[in-house]
């Protein structure tokens, strides 16, 4: 995809992934990304200076990673399923509050809604007929993690 | 000194995840208390000594702006430190925060910052405490 915020979207991503997890994806010209595991989904919508909706979507099993890396778990200590949730919750709302000022400036203020995690592992058949504003991927170890920015669409 | 300190988020990862970066930090602790909102942070001021508060600002229930507000309108929370740990990137919310007499710290941080800015903000010597 070419959407005028890919860019924007990947660095915040990748920037999000390693200060809170310590979790570096791998360079995308190197790795192809796998597309067996569907992982799990979650939305996180904001109002303010123009509304939308950012989906992320992860491996599952990414989410004892990013969790016990996010709470100083002890080596092989696997955080319980609330707290993945949770952890992977935090990561989507970090990487909505510090996209946003990117692509609307300092100067805009916006409601960053608390995220919502979708067990269906699917992204709403209603946002097909819309044209993201931005998407990107990054490659972990685990698999990809798949993100795609909606502006002034509907919220889920 | 020791600090008792209330952390007000509503999420529980992050709520631990700061308490991890306090210790990394060797931040000087005695009791932490915790609220998923800024209702229970108002809750537990009521109930407990607290030298210093680090809230959320997007919460459900009562969000951290409305939270400080209401602490600096009670005489005895007046000069009470608070420290917002936030995504907020619009200069204009944050500003209006430090009008309000709060620290900001942006998410996410180094345990490097948080140290920093609780031993500026609560007088800690942090020489002293390792």
């Amino acid at each position: 995809m070419n959407n005028k915020y890919d860019e924007e979207l990947y660095h915040v991503a990748e920037e999000t992934f390693a200060a809170l997890a310590f979790i570096m994806p791998l360079d995308p010209e190197d790795e192809t990304p796998d597309e067996t595991d569907a992982g799990i989904i979650a939305s996180v919508t904001f109002t303010g200076e123009f509304r939308g909706i950012i989906f992320l979507s992860v491996p599952a099993g990414l989410l004892p990673e990013l969790s016990a890396n996010m709470l100083g778990a002890e080596d092989g200590e696997e955080p319980p399923i609330d707290e993945q949730h949770d952890a992977f919750a935090e990561a989507l709302n970090v990487i909505c509050g510090n996209l946003l000022p990117i692509i609307a400036g300092t100067k805009a203020v916006f409601d960053v809604h608390a995220p919502k995690i979708m067990t269906d592992g699917r992204i709403p058949d209603e946002y097909e007929q819309y044209e993201p504003a931005g998407s990107a991927t990054l490659i972990f170890d685990t698999g990809k993690a798949d993100m795609v920015l909606f502006i002034d669409k509907p919220a889920a | 000194m020791s600090l008792n300190i209330l952390i007000v988020d509503d999420s529980t990862v992050v709520r631990m995840s700061i308490i991890r970066v306090l210790k990394i930090a060797e931040i000087p602790l005695d009791n932490v208390f915790q609220a998923a909102n800024g209702q229970e942070g108002l809750d537990v001021l009521e109930d407990n000594w607290i030298d210093m508060v680090l809230a959320d600002i997007n919460m459900p229930v009562m969000n951290g702006e409305e939270m400080i507000e209401k602490i600096r309108a009670n005489p005895m929370w007046k000069d009470m430190p608070i420290l917002v740990i936030s995504t907020e990137g619009s200069k204009t919310r944050i500003e209006r925060l430090e009008q309000k007499g709060a620290k900001f710290i942006h998410k996410p941080f180094p345990p490097e910052t948080i140290r920093e800015v609780i031993c500026e903000m609560t007088g800690i010597n942090h020489e002293q405490q390792v």
